[in-house]
């Protein structure tokens, strides 16, 4: 046998071609739309717990029960497709906001607390991650397990977005503009050691993901907050309707293009 | 190892840059006499509060508890661009406000125990803070 059959058979056993990635590439659609899924999470989050009136903890309780359902269609399609995979990625923004939300105001824990929790959760689950799959890649996740691995690292990326995004603007009282420069900043930092300084691809992906979250929030603040706190005044409504437009209209592109599915390749 | 220090160092060199712009803006606005931490106006807030308060003070706590939902509205509609005007001041008008609304929305509202925290929620409101630390 070749050298080439080999290879394969270490990324599928038995298999004549190796099987699709179930998660998608990461390109410049995907950065664009990841973005947009965090800016909708946020005012999404407000404009459920604030004007529909159920209160933070009914609502928290919904959407996780929508996101459990989202995730077990995700998980069925056994391969990337694109409206089922940023379906997910929307509800988890919105309740990661909702759950960090809920411990700052229902149960007084500190921005200090959740920030540092949720870096140790997901260190945690990069350390099991690690230690179950011997990989950390996101290009050959082609098995349940690891498919679950990566949604949960996803979910803690978004809450620990959240609380550390919160914090600096809360323990530094910068407004949504400064936060958004700020993490702006360190994205294109993050974006300039990959290119040319050699960071290491896995770890810049899993760094710019928790960045982009304050990043979007911001931007979302900064459309929808009233002008007279130096927001556009679109409000919450609007705001998360013109994202998720924007979201669905680059899904249907993706779903054309199909440029987001991969063959799971060896690292 | 390497690339861990390699990303620490890209995070904190941004961090850094941007810190020193911030002390520096700071610095500059309070050579330059800028008003102290304030939320500004807020005159409309303390407005509902006053027609809360009169609702209330005739006794129907239901249209208290209706009036008092455009308070939360507004207050929570606002919160990302006030907090960090002064995020204290903030959080002492929060804590009055999510008093006076648990009071209202008590399955049977103690009218005195209303009227209390909206005097309490009012207080905060026009209250120049002065906040230990």
């Amino acid at each position: 046998m070749t050298q080439a059959s080999f290879t394969i058979a270490e990324t599928a056993p038995m298999d004549p071609t190796a099987p699709m990635n179930r998660v998608p590439k990461v390109t410049v659609d995907f950065w664009l739309i990841k973005l947009m899924a965090v800016t909708m999470g946020e005012t999404a989050a407000d404009y459920l717990a604030v004007n529909l009136g159920f209160g933070l903890t009914a609502t928290s309780l919904i959407m996780t029960a929508v996101l459990i359902g989202a995730l077990v269609l995700q998980f069925g399609q056994k391969r990337y497709v694109p409206w089922s995979y940023w379906l997910a990625v929307v509800l988890i923004s919105i309740v990661g906001t909702l759950v960090t939300d809920n411990l700052v105001d229902n149960f007084g824990v500190s921005l200090v607390t959740t920030t540092i929790f949720f870096s140790a959760a997901l260190a945690a689950t990069f350390l099991m991650w690690f230690r179950s799959e011997g990989t950390l890649s996101i290009h050959t996740v082609y098995t349940t397990r690891r498919e679950a691995w990566y949604w949960l690292a996803i979910l803690f990326t978004f809450a620990l977005g959240t609380a550390a995004g919160d914090l600096v603007a809360e323990k530094f009282g910068l407004g949504y503009m400064a936060t958004g420069v700020l993490f702006g900043l360190i994205i294109v930092s993050l974006a300039f050691g990959y290119f040319f300084l050699g960071l290491d691809p896995i770890l810049g992906f899993w760094l710019a993901y928790i960045f982009t979250r304050p990043l979007g929030a911001s931007f979302g603040d900064l459309l929808s907050q009233p002008t007279q706190y130096g927001g556009f005044g679109l409000g919450a409504i609007i705001t998360s309707a013109l994202f998720l437009s924007a979201i669905i209209a680059i899904v249907a592109y993706m779903t054309y293009s199909r440029d987001g599915e991969e063959q799971t390749i060896l690292r | 190892m390497k690339q861990f220090l390699l990303a620490a160092a890209l995070i904190a060199v941004p961090a850094a840059g941007f810190s020193t712009f911030q002390v520096y803006v700071a610095r500059a606005n309070a050579a330059t006499n800028a008003p102290a931490a304030s939320l500004g106006d807020l005159s409309a807030f303390a407005g509902i509060v006053t027609d809360v308060q009169g609702i209330a003070a005739k006794g129907d706590l239901t249209g208290a508890k209706t009036r008092i939902k455009d308070f939360e509205i507004a207050w929570d509609r606002g919160e990302k661009g006030l907090k960090p005007l002064d995020p204290d001041h903030w959080h002492m008008i929060d804590e009055a406000a999510d008093s006076a609304l648990t009071a209202i929305r008590a399955d049977n509202p103690n009218p005195q125990a209303v009227g209390d925290a909206l005097t309490a929620l009012q207080a905060s409101l026009v209250a120049n803070p002065v906040v230990t630390k």
